[in-house]
Formats: C-alpha cells, sequence, structure tokens
C-alpha cells in the first residue's frame, strides 16, 4: 500500500505541483518558490527512500524490497487494453533519485538567476511539470505512460528553451528543438504502435510475444525517437541552438534528464530494441559519428554554452555506443549517472560564469580563477570527470565503455564485433579530442587574465551550494564500484542487469585511456601557454565548419526543410487553383451555359431543345434506377 | 399500367423550369420558372398515386401541399420583388449582385442584415 | 425500467429538441435583457437533460440498442416515424453539442462589452441567438434520430440556420463564403435525399434499428453499391474528405465566432456519424469493398491539409484546414472500421469527439484575438504573448491538444487509427499509417509555427517563408488603429465560461477515455460483428 502510494507520488506529487503552478498569477513569486522547491524536494526524499529500500535489498540496509507495481486502465479500444503501469524497481528509484537531486540543485539554483526575471512563475512551474514528465518516464512499465511522459518532456523543453522573450533566437530555438525531436517521435510513435499491435497489450512484459519482425521494424521506429530525444546525428542540431533557454533548463533538460530519457528506454527496452543486428550496427554506427562530431565541434566553438552542448551530443553518443557492445547495461548507466553529475555541475558553473561576465563568450572570459575560486574549482572537477581523469568519475565510466567495446570487438564475431570495433575507434579517438577541450575551456574562462570589460565576482550561496553540491558525486561517484558494501552492492546490482566487467578490467585500456588524455591535454597546454591564445586555432580553416557542425544545419535545410516547404506551396495552390477552381468551374460553368444557350436560334427551338435533352436525361436515370433496383 | 407520358411531360416541365431558372434575370420571370418546376412535382405526385395508389391517396394528398407551398412561396417571393425593386430601382438579378457579392465593407443595403463590426468594416485595417 | 422513470426519461429526451426550438421562436421577439435570460435557461436545461440521459445505460446487445427512445408515427406515405433515442454512440455526440451551444450561449450573452459602438450589434444578438438554438435542435435531431428519413430531415434543417448566420454576422466576404457553403452541401444533402429514398424503398423500412440488424439491410449488391456511393459523397462532402472540402475554409473564415464553432465542432460530426450510422452497419458488403478508397481519400485529407496548413498566413484559415486534418484521421478509422476493425472505429469515434471540443476551444480562442487585434493574420499577431500572455498560453493548450500530445484529448484518436490501419495486414494499409505518422509531424510544424508568431517579441524577419515578411507597420503603431483600446484587454467573462469547460473536457478525455470508449464498446462489437 505505501509502495504504490510512492509509485503513484514520483511522477504525481510534481505533475500537479507543476499543474498548481501554472495556474498560480504572476506576482505570488514566493507562493511559486515555495511550491517548485518543496515539491522538488519532497520528491527526491522519496526518491532516496525508495532507492535505499533498493539497496536493502542487496544487503547494505537490511529491509527487504520488492518491486512495485501499480497499474490503472485507461480505456479499451476493442480487444486491445490500454493499461497504464508504473513500477518502481531498483533500477527506476535510482534514475528516479538522480532525476530529482539534479532538478532539486536546478531549482535552487534558478532562485538566484532568475532573481529578476518577471516570468519566474510560469518557469518555475514548467520546470516542475517537466520533473513530473521525466519521472514518468522513468517509473513507466507500459509503452503508453512511456509516450505521455515522453512528449510530456518534450513540451516542457520547448516552453522553457522559450522562456526569455527578449532573446530573438528563443523562440526560434524553442520551435527546432520541438520539430526536430517531433521528427524522431514519428518513429517513436511508429514503434509503439506496431508494438502494440503485434503484441496485443503495451505492456513492457508482454512485448516480447511480438515477432522478430515486428520487433525490428519497431526497434528502428523507437531509435529514431531516442536519437531525437538524446540529440544524435542526424538529429543532433537542436541541442546547440537550444541553449538561447536559461542556463539552468539546459543544466536539468539539456544534459542530465531529457537526453538521458533516450539512455534509460534503451536501457528499459534493450531486448527488443537491440533484438536485431540491424539495429545495433546502425546505432553504432550512428552513436560513433555523433562522438567525433561533437567532440570536434566542442573544441573549435567560442560560445561557452554551445561547446558544452556539442560535448553532451559526444557523451551520449558514448553511452548509446555502450548498448551495442554487450548486452550488460551497467556501463553505459554508470556513465549516465556520471555525466548527469559533472555536465549538470559545468552547466550551473557556466551560468554562473556567464551571469558575472555579462556574456557567453568564452574570448570575453579569463583569469576567472582570482576572482571566483570556488566556481574555478568546481569546473576543474567537472572538466577533469569529462576528460575523465582519474580518479574523477568520468574515468572509471568512459573506460568501463572502452573496456567493453575492446572486449567486444576482439573476441565477439558478426555484427557484434563489428559494433563493438566502430565504438572502440570512434571512443579512443575522441578521448584526446575531449581532454584537448576539456584544458581548452578551463584556460580561456579561469586561466591567464581577464579579457572582459566588466569586473566579475563569485556568486552567492543560492547559486554555489548547488555546484558544491554537484562536485561531491563528480568526484566521489566513481568509487562506487570500488569500495566495501557498496562495491559489493554495485556488483551485485550489475550481475542483476547482467553486468560483466564493471571496472576497467584488463591493464591495456585504462593506460592507453589516460595516455590519450595526457596527450590532449598537453596539445592545449602547449598552444595556449606562450601567448595565451586559443589553442582552437590548430584545426585551422576547419575550424569554422568544425564550429558549425559540419554543415549540419544546412543539411537539414536542404534535405527536410525546403523540400517540406515547396511540398506545401504546391499543395496549397493545387487546393485553391485546381480543386477550389474545378468547384468554382461548375458555377461558372452553369451561368455561362446559360449564356451559350441563348445564343442559339430561335426561342422555341432553344426551348425545346434544352427542354427534350432535359427529359431524355430524366429518363435515362430513371431506367437506371429501374434497373438498378430490380 | 405503365404511365409514360405524364413522366415525360413533367421531365419537359421541369428542364424548361430549369432553363428559365438558368438564363432569365427577371425576378418575376424566375419566380415563374420555380413555379414550373413544382408543377412538374406535382404532375409527378398525381400520377405516381394513380399508378401505384395507395390506400390514403398520399400522392394527391402531397400534391395538395405542393400546390398550397407554392402559394405561400410566391407570396413571399413577390414581396422580395417589391423591395428589392423598392431598394436597388430594378428587378434585374445580375445587377443586386454585382453589389452584394464582392462586399469591400460599403453595402448600400441598410437593413438588419449587416456586419457592424467595426474593426472588419474598416478596409485599412483588414488588409494588414 | 419502471413506468414512470421511462416516461421522464422521454420527457427528457423529447425537450432536448422541443426546447431549443420554441427558444429559437421566442428569441427574436425580445428585447437584449429578456433574450439573455431565455437563451441562459434554455441552453443549461438542455445541457442539464443531455447529461441525465446518461442515466439508465447498459451496455449494448446490437448495433443500435437505445437507452431511451420515443417512437410516434407521424407520416406513414413516407415512412417518416419520429423515432428519436440515444446509444453509447450517439449520447457522447448529444452531450458535445448541448456543450458547445452552451458556451457558444455564455460567450454571446456574456462577453459583450458595454462600449457604445456594440450597441448596434447588440440588437442583433437576440437574433444570433434564435439561429444558435435553431441549429441545435436541428443537430440534436440528426445525433438522435433512428429514422433515416427523420435523420434526413434534420440533416437538411441544418443548413439554412447556419447560411444565415454566416451571411448575416460573418466577415467582409461572406457573402460568396456563405452561398458556397449554402450550395456544396447542399448538393451534399440532395445526395442523401436520394440515397435515403432509394434505401428505404429497397428495405421497406426506415427504422435504423431494423436496418442495422447483423447482416445489414440485406440489400442486393448492385443496390447496396449504389446508395452507398450516394451516401458516402453526401456525408464525405460534410465531414469533410478531401476533395470535396473547398467549401470549409471560406465558411470557416468568414463566419462569426460562434458560427465557426459550431461549424467545426458539430456540423462536421454531422458527416461522420452518418457514415458510422447509416452506411457502416446498414451496407456492410458495400463498406467493405470501398474501405480502401476510403482510407486512401483520408489520408490524402491528412497529408494535404497539413501541408496547406504550413503554408497559411492567417490563424483563422489554418485552424479550418486543420479541421480537414483531423478528420482525416477519424475516416481513416472508418475505413479500418470497414474493414473489419473494432479499434478503428472506436478510435473515430473518440477522434471525433476530441477534434469537436479542440478545435472549437481554438475558435473561441481565435475570436477573442479578432475582437482584440482586428485581424487574424500571422504576422500581426506578433508579440500576442506578451500583451495578453492568459490568452497565449490558452493557444498554446489548444495547440498543442489539436497536434495530439499525449495525456489530452486527441492523441487517442490519432494514434489508434494508426494502429487499427497497421492491424489491417495489408502494404497498404500499413502505408496508410506510415504517412499518416510523417504527416503528424508536420501538424507539429505549423502549430509551432503559428505559436512562433505569438512569441516573437519583434518583428525579426525570420519565418521560413520569405514571402510573409511583414511590410505592416509593428505592433506597437498597430494599437492606434485598433478601435476603442482593447489590445491587452483581460478575458471577458464570457470568454472564461466559454473556454474553461472546454480545457478541461480536453484534460479528462486525454486522462481518461475509457469512460467513453465502455459507453460505445458493445455497439461498437455489434457493428463489426454483424458486418463481417
Amino acid at each position: 500500500m505505501i509502495g504504490k502510494l510512492c509509485a503513484a507520488l514520483l511522477p504525481g506529487l510534481p505533475l500537479l505541483a507543476g499543474g498548481v503552478g501554472l495556474l498560480l498569477p504572476r506576482s505570488s513569486k514566493r507562493a511559486a518558490i515555495w511550491l517548485a522547491v518543496s515539491s522538488t524536494g519532497l520528491v527526491a526524499l522519496l526518491a532516496l527512500w525508495c532507492a535505499a529500500d533498493a539497496l536493502g535489498s542487496f544487503g547494505v540496509i537490511g529491509v527487504k524490497f520488492t518491486p512495485i507495481d501499480l497499474s490503472f486502465t485507461l480505456g479499451s479500444f476493442g480487444e486491445l487494453d490500454v493499461t497504464a503501469v508504473l513500477r518502481l524497481d531498483g533500477l527506476s528509484a535510482l534514475v528516479a533519485s538522480l532525476v530529482a537531486l539534479v532538478a532539486l540543485a536546478v531549482q535552487v539554483y534558478s532562485i538566484a538567476h532568475l532573481a529578476r526575471d518577471e516570468r519566474y512563475v510560469p518557469y518555475a512551474a514548467q520546470l516542475t511539470l517537466f520533473t513530473g514528465a521525466m519521472l514518468l518516464v522513468v517509473s513507466s512499465a507500459d509503452l503508453i505512460t512511456l509516450l505521455i511522459g515522453w512528449e510530456l518532456m518534450g513540451l516542457c523543453s520547448y516552453l522553457l528553451i522559450g522562456h526569455d522573450r527578449t532573446n530573438p533566437a528563443a523562440p526560434a530555438a524553442a520551435r527546432k528543438a520541438f520539430v526536430v525531436t517531433r521528427v524522431g517521435d514519428i518513429g517513436f510513435l511508429l514503434g509503439v504502435v506496431l508494438l502494440g499491435a503485434g503484441a496485443g497489450s503495451f505492456n513492457f512484459d508482454q512485448l516480447g510475444s511480438a515477432s522478430a519482425a515486428t520487433q525490428t521494424a519497431a526497434g528502428f521506429g523507437l531509435l529514431a525517437g531516442v536519437l531525437g530525444k538524446s540529440a544524435q546525428f542526424p538529429l543532433h542540431t537542436w541541442l546547440p541552438d537550444a541553449m538561447a533557454g536559461p542556463t539552468p533548463v539546459s543544466a536539468l533538460i539539456h544534459s542530465a534528464t531529457m537526453v538521458a530519457a533516450g539512455v534509460y528506454v534503451i536501457a528499459r527496452l534493450d531486448a527488443i530494441v537491440l533484438s536485431s543486428d540491424a539495429v545495433r550496427l546502425t546505432l553504432a554506427t550512428v552513436a560513433g559519428v555523433s562522438i567525433l562530431l561533437g567532440a570536434c565541434a566542442a573544441a573549435t566553438n567560442d560560445d561557452l554554452k554551445r561547446v558544452l552542448a556539442w560535448s553532451t551530443v559526444s557523451q551520449l553518443g558514448y553511452m548509446l555506443a555502450g548498448f551495442t557492445v554487450s548486452s550488460p547495461i551497467a556501463p553505459p548507466l554508470f556513465h549516465m549517472f556520471t555525466h548527469a553529475a559533472f555536465k549538470a555541475l559545468l552547466f550551473l558553473g557556466a551560468g554562473a560564469v556567464i551571469v558575472a561576465v555579462g556574456s557567453s563568450s568564452m574570448a570575453r572570459m579569463g583569469g576567472l580563477r582570482r576572482s571566483m575560486p570556488i566556481t574555478a574549482v568546481c569546473a576543474a572537477a567537472g572538466l577533469g570527470a569529462l576528460a575523465g581523469v582519474p580518479p574523477l568519475s568520468g574515468f572509471w565510466s568512459k573506460g568501463s565503455l572502452l573496456a567493453l567495446a575492446d572486449a567486444a570487438a576482439t573476441s565477439d564475431g558478426g555484427a557484434s564485433g563489428l559494433a563493438g570495433a566502430i565504438v572502440l575507434g570512434c571512443g579512443t579517438l575522441a578521448v584526446p579530442i575531449t581532454a584537448f577541450y576539456c584544458l581548452r575551456i578551463w584556460l580561456l574562462v579561469f586561466g591567464g587574465s581577464y579579457r572582459g570589460p566588466a569586473a566579475p565576482r563569485d556568486s552567492g550561496w543560492l547559486t554555489l551550494g548547488p555546484l558544491i553540491a554537484l562536485t561531491i558525486p563528480t568526484v566521489l561517484l566513481g568509487a562506487v564500484p570500488l569500495y566495501g558494501q557498496l562495491g559489493n552492492w554495485w556488483a551485485a546490482a550489475g550481475a542483476n542487469y547482467g553486468a560483466g566487467a564493471l571496472l576497467p578490467g584488463e591493464a591495456l585500456t585504462p593506460l592507453l585511456d589516460g595516455s590519450l588524455v595526457v596527450l590532449g591535454a598537453a596539445l592545449a597546454w602547449s598552444l595556449w601557454h606562450r601567448n595565451q591564445r586559443d589553442p582552437a586555432r590548430v584545426f585551422g580553416r576547419a575550424q569554422p565548419i568544425l564550429a558549425d557542425g559540419c554543415y549540419g544545419d544546412a543539411m537539414q535545410r536542404a534535405l527536410v526543410v525546403t523540400p517540406v516547404l515547396a511540398a506545401a506551396r504546391m499543395a496549397r495552390a493545387v487546393n485553391e487553383h485546381g480543386v477550389d477552381g474545378a468547384v468554382r468551374g461548375v458555377g461558372l460553368a452553369v451561368r455561362s451555359a446559360g449564356g451559350v444557350v441563348s445564343r442559339g436560334h430561335s426561342p422555341l427551338a432553344r426551348y425545346v431543345s434544352f427542354a427534350a435533352t432535359g427529359a431524355v436525361g430524366v429518363a435515362l436515370l430513371m431506367l437506371l434506377i429501374a434497373g438498378i433496383t430490380a | 399500367m405503365h404511365a409514360v407520358i405524364p413522366y415525360i411531360v413533367a421531365a419537359l416541365l421541369c428542364s424548361t423550369g430549369v432553363y428559365g431558372i438558368v438564363i432569365r434575370r427577371n425576378v418575376v420571370l424566375l419566380l415563374m420558372a420555380v413555379e414550373l418546376i413544382l408543377a412538374a412535382a406535382t404532375l409527378i405526385l398525381v400520377t405516381a398515386d394513380a399508378v401505384h395508389g395507395a390506400s390514403a391517396s398520399t400522392g394527391q394528398v402531397f400534391a395538395l401541399f405542393v400546390i398550397v407551398l407554392a402559394a405561400v412561396e410566391i407570396g413571399i417571393g413577390l414581396a422580395i420583388a417589391l423591395r428589392l425593386y423598392r431598394t436597388f430601382g430594378s428587378v434585374d438579378i445580375t445587377e443586386v449582385d454585382a453589389q452584394g457579392d464582392e462586399s469591400s465593407g460599403s453595402d448600400t443595403d441598410s437593413g438588419p442584415a449587416e456586419n457592424t463590426d467595426p474593426a472588419a468594416s474598416n478596409p485599412a485595417q483588414v488588409k494588414l | 425500467m419502471s413506468g414512470r422513470t421511462a416516461a421522464i426519461a422521454n420527457v427528457l429526451l423529447v425537450s432536448t429538441l422541443v426546447v431549443p426550438a420554441l427558444a429559437a421562436l421566442v428569441l427574436p421577439l425580445c428585447r437584449l435583457v429578456v433574450a439573455r435570460v431565455v437563451a441562459l435557461l434554455a441552453c443549461l436545461w438542455t445541457l442539464a437533460a443531455s447529461g441525465a440521459l446518461l442515466v439508465g445505460h447498459h451496455p449494448a446487445r446490437s448495433a443500435v440498442d437505445p437507452w431511451h427512445e420515443v417512437d410516434w408515427a407521424w407520416v406513414a406515405a413516407l415512412r417518416l416515424r419520429f423515432h428519436i433515442g440515444v446509444d453509447g454512440i450517439s449520447w457522447p455526440l448529444v452531450l458535445l453539442t448541448s456543450l458547445l451551444v452552451a458556451c457558444c450561449v455564455f460567450y454571446l450573452i456574456f462577453g459583450v462589452s458595454g462600449d457604445q459602438a456594440e450597441a448596434e450589434s447588440q440588437r442583433r444578438i437576440p437574433l444570433l441567438l434564435s439561429l444558435v438554438f435553431a441549429l441545435q435542435t436541428a443537430m440534436l435531431g440528426v445525433f438522435m434520430s433512428l429514422d433515416v428519413v427523420l435523420f434526413f430531415v434534420f440533416f437538411e434543417l441544418t443548413l439554412a440556420p447556419m447560411y444565415a448566420v454566416i451571411a448575416g454576422w460573418g466577415g467582409p466576404h461572406r457573402r460568396p463564403a456563405a452561398m458556397k457553403f449554402l450550395l456544396y452541401t447542399g448538393l451534399g444533402s440532395l445526395l442523401l435525399a436520394i440515397g435515403v429514398l432509394l434505401l428505404v424503398s429497397a428495405a421497406g423500412t426506415a427504422d435504423l434499428t431494423q436496418l442495422s440488424a447483423p447482416g445489414g439491410a440485406g440489400l442486393s449488391h448492385y443496390t447496396q453499391l449504389a446508395v452507398f456511393v450516394l451516401l458516402l459523397l453526401a456525408f464525405a462532402i460534410k465531414a469533410p474528405l478531401w476533395p470535396l472540402h473547398t467549401w470549409l475554409p471560406d465558411a470557416h473564415t468568414q463566419a462569426p465566432t460562434v458560427g465557426s464553432v459550431l461549424l467545426a465542432g458539430v456540423l462536421l460530426k454531422l458527416g461522420s456519424y452518418g457514415l458510422i450510422r447509416l452506411t457502416l452497419p446498414v451496407l456492410p458488403e458495400a463498406a467493405r469493398s470501398a474501405a480502401w478508397l476510403l482510407g486512401a481519400a483520408a489520408v490524402a485529407a491528412i497529408v494535404i491539409g497539413a501541408l496547406v496548413c504550413l503554408a497559411q498566413t492567417e490563424l483563422k484559415r489554418m485552424i479550418a484546414y486543420s479541421s480537414v486534418g483531423h478528420m482525416g484521421f477519424v475516416l481513416l478509422g472508418v475505413a479500418s472500421a470497414a474493414a473489419g476493425s473494432e479499434i478503428g472505429l472506436q478510435a473515430a469515434l473518440l477522434g471525433n469527439l476530441a477534434h469537436g471540443v479542440i478545435t472549437s476551444l481554438l475558435f473561441f480562442l481565435v475570436g477573442s484575438v479578432k475582437d482584440r487585434w482586428g485581424s487574424t493574420e500571422l504576422t500581426a499577431c506578433v508579440g500576442l504573448a506578451a500583451r495578453l500572455p492568459l490568452l497565449a498560453a490558452l493557444l498554446c493548450f489548444g495547440a498543442v491538444a489539436s497536434f495530439g500530445l499525449p495525456s489530452l484529448a486527441g492523441f487517442w484518436g490519432e494514434a489508434f487509427s494508426m494502429l487499427a490501419a497497421w492491424q489491417q495486414v495489408d502494404v497498404w494499409w500499413r502505408l496508410y499509417a506510415t504517412i499518416a505518422a510523417v504527416a503528424a509531424a508536420i501538424v507539429v510544424a505549423y502549430f509551432l509555427r503559428a505559436l512562433y508568431y505569438l512569441s516573437k517579441a519583434s518583428d525579426h524577419p525570420t519565418d521560413v517563408f520569405p514571402e510573409n515578411v511583414p511590410q505592416a507597420p509593428s505592433s506597437t503603431t498597430f494599437s492606434l488603429k485598433t478601435p476603442g483600446g482593447r489590445l491587452a484587454e483581460p478575458l471577458t467573462a464570457g470568454e472564461l465560461l466559454a473556454v474553461v469547460p472546454l480545457v478541461l473536457v480536453t484534460l479528462v478525455l486525454g486522462v481518461w477515455p475509457g469512460g467513453i470508449l465502455s459507453l460505445s464498446a458493445g455497439a461498437v462489437a455489434a457493428i463489426i460483428s454483424g458486418a463481417s
């Protein structure tokens, strides 16, 4: 009973709070703050409690935990029942805690960040609504609930990106984000429909009864949706532009949660989605391209938030690629956890820096380690984790992924081996580039001397608090596989999800990784330290092309946008001149028929001819009807 | 028995009526053409009743209905024609049509069938 | 049910038709004050009576198994009996009609300000209310009639009041639009008349209960085909189905707000309801052979509707074309039902209902925009979100509901008609489902384009259609031309009263479609099993 209440409250409380918050008037800022922070805090506590329960089942705390299922029927279409099922098991409880904690940090951060924004009230409500939608995705155990949470997240992302009305880029960026993810969701919806029709039910447990062909086709469909939401090639173009939204939004939605929702969906449905080799290879290729594309773009961009966005594309590629190299889902999920921590940290830090400096261009920053020391230290931790510097968390998670890819490439045959080779190649190649741009960021922003006009100071505690809070998991999460009881639990959890090697098993891979990190960092340092110029100049003339994402936007416009708009124009012309023209033509024909006939010969002849034609017509019609009904 | 001739005659009447509606511009002659169509309908009703005779002579009863309705319709129609003549000075429907159809916001008809929405009746605003 | 309860039910049933008819007769003679009271009482009574008809519902045992019915002889010669009743398929539509008419009445009564410039139009509100009630009688009659000839009579009755509403209270090009509406749908009515006559004379009865018996009316193959073609054409014009839809955009754009609401919310439903009630159970063989054609036309409607919307420059016309796309989804469900899918029929019924609620909501909101800003051109609505945040938020809600966001009403119809199409194990049907899914993304694109204009703060000319770069002055100078300075006036009580119930229904129907689904489940199963 308590369990079912928890399962219902976990997504239900923030959804309700968000809905109520949307109805609050603009002036009630205090009430909005209370509502948002308290509901997110309550949900975080609830999620942590459930996660602790889950830990308990593995022997750390002595309480027995069983997965909780909560279902209610939404309706039945003929013989197809639509039942919403919420499931709270170990995996969903852990991911829910992640989501809730990052959301709480972001909510607290937003209080200061949007202190002077008059539209704070709807912002906080939308943020809470988003948290509820993500928790719905995390706790769903049937496709329809998943779809509801999935699309609701997309809507909240759209509303939040477009939050700042004075930013001319914001409405366009919001629209682009929604449309691009919606294109991916064509496939997602078709995948859901296929599975529902093929398996006779939308429940995750029963999806396996669909035929193999259905599963493959549905796998491609669901993959399309995941690629859209997780900003992988070719549906990645929306994420850099989405940085037009407020920075806390970028921290929550576009680094830690929504983009990770795709990873979670594949983790949950991996038996279905990755059941076929074709899907596996496609995902490996796409993810590999995204890894490299994102890394190169991050290394060449000047806008701090765009660099982080491209970096997210790259890291998500790592996560998705991890699923293709073997069936244990623990390693990519581990990377999702660590990535959430350090990327949210980096975005919040970037927000603090941007507010202090007044611009997001890294060319105008520098020397901030003296005026914003705490932020500099936290950012260093985050960047180190991103680059994969031991013993920070990123080293362990990325390392285990590459180790698995190595194992798959060398020992597995067929598609799995090929996927492993692709992942290993792209992933290893991106390691020095990642280290390069991480050091580049720190040097350009915090190193050297200040290049801008304003006088930056370190931020208040409402801003620094979440930063420090996120630095702790960034540094320590890597320890989870190693130490004592927690290590036992993690190994056992991994065993439950079929994890093989969670740690960088062979010594070769971590050595190689480590040396590549040092290589990339050394390159960045050597290009910078003499006269503090941007290390990205090493890319030479390719820099603007790479920064733009290798013509991603232009290709999208040429391949999709322009043809659709041309089709729209044509449809409108056909509709108005063709179809409607025919209708209007009938009216004109009737009028001119009168004119034509009246220009005949004598009036009597006209009458007679017309009347005779009519009589013959009616007689024929009568014969026809009589013949039909006889 | 087969009643071909009355049906053919009715068809002739109907076609003449349709022809009249299509070609006549004078409102009164238009109404006369409509009368022809109604006459054709009456003829069909009576013939059908005589040939397929239902018990209650329903066809002939309906024919009476049609006659009454035709009378009512002619009354109202002629009243409208008179009103038309008083307002426009002519009973030519093509002339009336040109003024009432593509309204640019300034109708001369001052009756209650007018759109008094101030925003829409200002052409300069609508062009936005 | 006991005799007394049955009598009360019959009284309620007949009163839903009689009360609006009386109101329609009485209202033109009243002054505005009295008219307000009369209209309020009439619409509230009809709404309550329609809701009360739910009491006593039972699972259907056959295709037409009414919960309450009234069957009186009327004109025996035409086989016309006054046979009306409600069952699981028609009751939601009856309630929808009463709800929408109530919303329209609230909008007209409480939404009119006391401005001096409005005094002129206030004299004509009683007349408009009278026409709305006449429309209500006719529309309720169509949904409740269980006699095919009576169905036709009420179907035809909806034309004249709608014509008067458009021609009398519409926009600057209302006369040709109203004429086109009348002639085109009148043609549909003519085809319906011939079809009904053929059906009744061939089957020997006009009673829908008997005609819908398993196996249909038992007509010979060619007769069935002939009747089906006639009925299909008639209902396709009304629904509307591409390419017989061209009366719709002009009629919707030129009609006044309440006209558009009733046109989109109810009149379009007459077409799909007619298809579901009159053709599927009565002419099953013909329906089955024509299912693929209906499906193809439906998919064409979805795609072309979406593409044309993307090229629109005016908000009201865009929403009108979106109706074509939505009804395309409904008709895709009907086509799947003709091919034997229960899911398709349920999806069509639910989609019908959802479209009625959501599009009416959008038309109310666009009417509010037009009242304040004088124009609904997209380029003129720039900056609306900053001036009128509540209205913009509601428009966003309406747009989001319209493109089928899961958890709102529109999702179920769209997703499950796709599923029903996919379940027909035939490559063409699967192609239909895929094309429909792709078109759903285009629907999102055009709604977001409209919302983009609303949320832009300045005239930043970055629209995807370069010919839409505004030549007009910016929104700040626009305010000087708007009469009465109503630019940023908050929503009036009437507008809120009209809009809030629709928002609530959208939410409830989105999260809990099971209520409506369970009402019609029995009838749907009977129709599909009887047809196979």
